[in-house]
């Protein structure tokens, strides 16, 4: 069996979003985009260890991450009437990073993306001039959305086409309850760090057949 | 001076040309970037100054991607420094592993292949699950089949 490739800096992504089950479908179809474009998305999730600083963890992560995808469309009020604002706020951690950093930390690169294109303005006007797209709530949507940022953040020319990501992300989900199934998983119940492995060994294997 | 068989790669001199235009770059980046840059097409090798200002780089911890990817280029085309510098990068490697954790193992996300032409890696998780690796590769083997022959 030959040894797993990790990333670096330069290859990793950092993916800040919700995490409730609601959002899970976007979260997965990014996950594997990043996958399936040759980066290693990287997320709070990853990391479950409940005696870690959980801003420590996310200070650790932004600063070895190179990309950063940020969503900020589940910014409005939760059950208890409050807003979230975890997102902008690990938003404003990457900002920062990329602005007072030294060295590397200055080429972060960074894409905002919410539900519709300009409604950011009304919540978070001072990210204005950044690159912000909109997903409109579409796995599928935000697949291209990510493809599209990767590809023309880098001069990488070994990164699939939309379409091509899609279709593989569709066979994916297609035959994930029956990787499920051999795993003794619920689909429904998978970690993240359990959906990128099996993600990561389902490409591999896709890509030598 | 001696001369050694290989020569700064393509990617290695745009990196050094970039690290010489930017006014942010450090004195060794700068250093570097301009032996790395005198040895385009050349097959003279780095003079050990150059090798150990690699060497020393690639052991700081603190030092950049891109000055790594410069000092390993140096360090690759000077005469005796092939040994000192996996040294080096081994220790590099073992401290920024104990303070960041496997996320500083070497950036590789393409490949050439036997043709000549790139093709994208798929990179392994950060951090792996608690499923065995072995035992998803088969269900993952299994299911892929199974679908094939459909």
């Amino acid at each position: 069996m030959t040894r797993p490739r990790r990333a670096g800096y330069a290859a990793s992504v950092f993916i800040n979003c919700p995490f409730d089950a609601a959002y899970r479908p976007m979260l997965f179809a990014a996950t594997f985009a990043i996958q399936d474009c040759g980066y290693q998305p990287r997320c709070a999730q990853e990391e479950e260890d409940g005696g870690a600083v959980r801003l420590d963890k996310i200070y650790r992560m932004i600063q070895g991450c190179k990309f950063g995808l940020h969503d900020i469309s589940e910014t409005g009020l939760g059950p208890n009437n409050l807003p979230r604002f975890n997102m902008p706020f690990e938003l404003g951690v990457f900002l920062g990073a990329r602005q007072f950093g030294v060295e590397d930390q200055k080429k972060k690169v960074t894409l905002i993306v919410d539900r519709e294109q300009h409604r950011y303005q009304a919540f978070l006007s001072d990210i204005s001039g950044q690159d912000i797209r909109s997903h409109d709530g579409d796995p599928l949507k935000l697949i291209s959305v990510v493809r599209n940022w990767l590809s023309n953040a880098t001069q990488r020319t070994t990164i699939p086409g939309a379409q091509a990501i899609k279709n593989h992300y569709a066979d994916f989900m297609a035959q994930l309850p029956e990787l499920c199934e051999g795993l003794q998983l619920a689909p429904e119940d998978l970690l993240f760090n359990e959906f990128t492995s099996i993600a990561y060994s389902w490409l591999k294997q896709k890509d030598k057949a | 001076m001696s001369t050694k068989g290989k020569k700064t790669s393509s990617r290695v001199t745009h990196k050094a040309a970039n690290e010489l235009r930017s006014p942010g770059a450090s004195k060794t980046a700068k250093a570097l970037a301009g032996s790395a840059l005198s040895q385009t097409g050349s097959s003279k090798a780095s003079s050990s100054k150059a090798a150990s200002r690699a060497s020393g780089a690639l052991r700081d911890g603190r030092t950049s991607t891109t000055t790594r990817a410069l000092a390993g280029s140096v360090l690759a085309q000077s005469e005796s420094g092939t040994k000192k510098a996996l040294k080096g990068r081994a220790k590099t490697q073992k401290k920024a592993s104990a303070s960041t954790g496997p996320e500083s193992a070497q950036h590789v996300t393409t490949r050439r292949t036997a043709d000549g032409k790139s093709t994208r890696v798929v990179l392994a998780p950060f951090r792996g699950s608690s499923l065995r690796r072995d035992r998803v590769e088969s269900v993952v083997s299994t299911v892929l089949a199974k679908h094939k022959k459909k």
